[in-house]
């Protein structure tokens, strides 16, 4: 069984690296769709390829947000050139955690026709105050919340997605790489129908929030994405809160950040930190090293600066002098 | 004689009030034309109003530079309402006129086909002082041995031909400082009237300056129409380096110069010679200007404007 990843991607210099090698200790291939990185994404990805690793790049510049749309093709493009036989699409700070390769495949061979499976999706927290000395002794130092924010029932899992996805070419993604559609609408469109994969022998590890620089430049370049694609984060929601309190130059604490990024995923309600205060070891990272990971950025403002530059580009003269 | 000043202003929180307090201590009252601030620069000038201050305001919500036929029609507006001579004035320009009578006078002796100009001499303010903007302005030093910027024309009611409106090769990029001044402009002695410029008040300021007039002029299309000022800034902002007030020194003093013009600040004789009248704010903020700040907000009304436009990307 051939089993493969896709992810879309953005200015993710600092996990990229960890992100493919350890991975593709538990996959056969990954499909890594740049979306405009400025930053070394892209530098980064190339040596890796350059090092044999089973990776397909392909790249992508719209400006918009269309992680779904651009996450589905990817996903086709796995099935139809690597031969996949199932694939878990990924963000950048995913990683997968499969105690026993043989034993998820024979569970996904059980999927049912015209299903896909969820996967459990855990957050994990790094200790923020300190210093490490390169990404991976980050990861190696996260522990997992122990109860994860209540998310929406539509949003608490990541999916695998079996060959009856690519047979069928009304089969789409969601934003979030959450679920499966049958059709163009996340609404109205049907949604595929799934199973349940065990945690024990699958979970997806998030580590949505590295340092401040990082946490800044996720928030506000995803929004502004967002919002040029017309799919702007509701007022009052925890991103939305987290872009007025980065836009009022407020101090970005440990508990502020996954505060307002962890429980961000459209759910306007407060989650207390101390919610997420309770932690359990649980480690997942694989046995891997960096070659091309520099330190990560302490500022911010030239990755906000570029995606601003980029968005004013696209928009062009014809709005510069338009009251 | 009456002395109308005009001003187009865009997210100038750290400055405005001060400026807009003395300036009015210089002229009778003050055009302004909010052109798409988004920091408190609207409220401060909506405050202000409120006081009762002559000030008349306009707001300019486009994205990129502002028409250059607007700042004209405003001029040519007050001239039309009674102002005898109209000052074109930026947000961190402070105009030192010890007495009106002395300037007056001058104004009325020279010919009227002869264009008149103010000394513009830039200030750098005291970065490290603690308290507000005033305290540090009021420790400001300029450079004495820098040689002069270009002049601030005067637009005088009695001026010569007033560009022609209905052609746009003649209207287009005519600055309200370029008006009657095809010919080379009277300077009015510094002691009866001058322009204190602060353009650099703190690296947040300045940060914010560099990044969001490199955005405007990605927004045009042209951004390589003014290479010689910012570029080696705006190379500084993207490699992380810090604006220190060393730094910030030494841009000041080769604000507005040419490369190959600016004084050594190292060199310079940097003077006092204060400026500021007897003023003090009531609603300026109290933190340094967020540069991050400043380019979300730019980049939010981007984004919504192409949202707007092609309903989502």
């Amino acid at each position: 069984m051939k089993l493969w990843g896709v992810a879309m991607i953005r200015n993710e210099a600092d996990i990229v690296e960890a992100f493919v090698r350890h991975n593709l200790t538990i996959l056969d291939g990954l499909v890594v769709v740049d979306h405009g990185s400025t930053d070394a994404t892209m530098d980064i990805l190339k040596a890796l390829h350059s090092e044999g690793l089973r990776l397909t790049m392909l790249r992508n510049d719209a400006p918009g947000y269309l992680q779904a749309e651009i996450t589905t093709t990817a996903a086709r493009h796995a099935f139809a050139r690597g031969g996949a036989d199932a694939v878990i699409p990924l963000d950048a700070d995913e990683f997968l955690k499969v105690p026993s390769r043989s034993a998820l495949e024979r569970a996904i061979a059980m999927i049912p026709a015209a299903h896909f499976a969820s996967i459990a999706w855990r957050t994990y927290v790094p200790p923020l105050a300190n210093t490490h000395a390169d990404m991976v002794a980050l990861i190696r130092a996260s522990r997992r919340i122990a109860v994860e924010p209540e998310h929406p029932p539509e949003v608490r899992h990541k999916v695998l997605l079996t060959r009856d996805f690519a047979a069928d070419p009304t089969a789409n993604i969601v934003m979030g790489n959450h679920g499966v559609v049958l059709g163009n609408h996340v609404v109205l469109s049907p949604r595929m129908p799934q199973v349940e994969l065990p945690a024990v022998m699958i979970t997806v590890c998030h580590l949505p929030v590295r340092s401040a620089p990082q946490f800044i430049v996720k928030i506000t370049i995803k929004r502004l994405a967002r919002l040029a694609a017309a799919r702007d984060y509701p007022p009052g929601s925890n991103v939305r809160r987290a872009w007025d309190a980065i836009c009022r130059g407020e101090p970005l604490t440990s508990a502020r950040m996954l505060q307002n990024h962890v429980a961000g995923h459209l759910m306007p309600e407060d989650v207390l930190a101390a919610d997420m205060a309770a932690t359990v070891d649980d480690p997942f990272i694989a046995d891997i090293h960096l070659r091309y990971t520099a330190p990560a950025p302490t500022d911010p403002l030239p990755l906000v600066l570029t995606a601003v530059e980029r968005l004013a580009r696209r928009l062009g003269p014809s709005a510069a002098r338009s009251g | 004689m009456r002395v109308a000043g005009f001003m187009m202003v865009r997210n100038e929180e750290d400055i405005l009030e001060a400026s807009i307090r003395h300036n009015l201590s210089c002229v009778d009252s003050l055009l302004i034309i909010d052109h798409g601030s988004d920091d408190a620069t609207p409220a401060i000038l909506a405050a202000l109003v409120n006081e009762g201050l002559p000030i008349e305001l306009q707001r300019d919500d486009s994205l990129g530079l502002p028409r250059p036929e607007t700042s004209a029609l405003c001029i040519d507006r007050l001239l039309e309402r009674g102002a005898d001579v109209c000052i074109p004035l930026d947000a961190d320009e402070f105009l030192r006129v010890p007495s009106r009578a002395p300037f007056e006078q001058i104004v009325r002796d020279t010919d009227p086909a002869q264009s008149l100009a103010l000394h513009v001499q830039t200030y750098v303010p005291a970065f490290d002082i603690p308290g507000d903007i005033v305290q540090r302005l009021r420790h400001a030093r300029t450079a004495s041995d820098v040689p002069a910027a270009p002049g601030k024309t005067l637009v005088r009611r009695t001026a010569g031909p007033r560009p022609n409106a209905g052609d746009p090769s003649e209207s287009a990029g005519i600055r309200p400082e370029d008006r009657g001044a095809r010919t080379a402009p009277a300077m009015v002695s510094a002691a009866a009237a001058m322009v204190a410029r602060v353009p650099i008040r703190s690296p947040g300021q300045f940060a914010a300056k560099i990044a969001v007039g490199h955005l405007v002029r990605a927004l045009g299309g042209d951004d390589t129409r003014n290479p010689f000022r910012w570029q080696d800034e705006y190379a500084a902002l993207m490699a992380g380096e810090p604006f220190t007030p060393e730094r910030l020194t030494a841009i000041a003093a080769r604000y507005s110069l040419l490369i190959g013009h600016a004084p050594d600040p190292q060199q310079a004789a940097w003077i006092a010679d204060p400026f500021l009248g007897d003023i003090r704010l009531v609603h300026t903020p109290a933190l340094a200007p967020n540069a991050l700040a400043r380019i979300l907000a730019f980049g939010e009304r981007v984004a919504s404007e192409i949202a707007l436009r092609t309903g989502g990307l």
